[in-house]
């Protein structure tokens, strides 16, 4: 039997400047997480995302072209890599965090990553760790604060038919 | 997932007045090792414009960290295409190529550590159509391996049945993959 998802779980419209956005006590029943942010911040850092509170256990690969420059790496770092920051409002990042709730692998987060006036890219990040994730803290890297206005919107899809 | 459809969807997530639009149709998650997985009788979900596929999986593959998922539809292993862009934690690379199926995502193996899992999200477009090709996008990686964006085409304007996702390099799944189909309606 079909069953309607992609359901909102949590939306955050900054009415004033905030350092960071907490999603917490993040319903466990479904398969599939989509992050979307749309903000202002610092231009050319990154949307951080932590689990859980965690710093530790994230690894990514990316591939972004900006301009006529194509480059790839790979690292570890203390969060997800979920997008591009901008100080102009032209960045819009969509993350797909997938089995969030599963203890049986680690939590992989695929990102389309954009910011007109940067670069447009993608991440394949891991967090190595079997725990559900039950909240995620957005932040910019460079520890500037998301202007007002900026959207943080958090959407379940569901795995299992009902 | 298209911007234009995820404003569709967001529309409707926020209780924008319309119409629930995306439905999650099947998901198989292997609880053994199994060569491929099949979603049949697709001709029941027809009155759905566009399909989803939204994967985790790991194949048994040890000899190379990676490898390719592999998509069929109708059971046939010929006529599709593809383009493909490349991050390896390096360098970025494309290329194209016809193939015997569509690449539909990259897939971490059993070289890597225990627990890594690839994803992929897939959007296969107007996939019950009798007067176009189909085509697909999809955006998949592991951080152990790559990260790759596809362009595919079934150059076969036949509507879908069936879709089959397998190992290309004749391993098998893990336990543990997951493989969920959605539909998303039109008009």
């Amino acid at each position: 039997m079909p069953t309607p998802t992609y359901d909102l779980l949590a939306s955050t419209t900054l009415a004033t400047a905030a350092s960071s956005v907490t999603f917490s006590s993040i319903d466990q029943s479904y398969g599939d997480l989509i992050l979307v942010v749309n903000s202002v911040s610092s231009f050319g850092s990154f949307i951080k995302v932590r689990f859980n509170g965690s710093s530790s256990g994230y690894s990514y690969v990316r591939a972004q072209v900006s301009g006529s420059s194509a480059i790839s790496s790979a690292g570890t770092y203390d969060a997800v890599i979920a997008g591009f920051t901008s100080n102009v409002s032209d960045a819009v990042n969509i993350a797909q965090i997938m089995d969030y709730a599963a203890t049986d692998k680690h939590k992989s987060v695929l990102v389309r990553a954009n910011a007109t006036s940067l670069s447009t890219g993608m991440y394949a990040n891991r967090w190595a760790s079997t725990a559900a994730i039950t909240s995620l803290a957005i932040t910019d890297s460079n520890a500037d604060s998301f202007v007002s206005g900026s959207t943080f919107n958090l959407y379940g899809i569901a795995k299992t038919v009902v | 997932m298209s911007l234009m459809l995820l404003g569709i969807l967001n529309s409707q997530a926020a209780g924008g007045g319309g119409v629930p639009a995306y439905d999650l149709l099947e998901t198989t998650t292997l609880t053994s090792t199994t060569s491929s997985i099949t979603f049949s009788g697709l001709g029941s979900y027809s009155d759905y414009a566009h399909l989803q596929i939204r994967a985790v999986h790991r194949d048994t593959r040890t000899s190379l960290h990676s490898a390719i998922a592999l998509m069929r539809f109708n059971g046939e292993s010929s006529n599709y295409s593809f383009h493909r862009l490349v991050g390896n934690g390096s360098s970025v690379s494309s290329g194209f190529a016809n193939y015997a199926g569509i690449y539909m995502g990259l897939s971490s193996t059993n070289q890597t550590v225990s627990g890594n899992f690839a994803s992929t999200t897939c959007d296969i477009l107007d996939a019950f159509s009798s007067t176009k090709n189909t085509t697909v996008r999809s955006l998949s990686g592991h951080s152990l391996g790559s990260v790759l964006l596809l362009s595919s085409l079934w150059r076969v304007t036949d509507p879908i049945t069936s879709i089959n996702i397998f190992p290309d390099d004749s391993n098998s799944w893990v336990a543990g993959c997951r493989f969920s189909l959605y539909g998303i309606k039109g008009a």
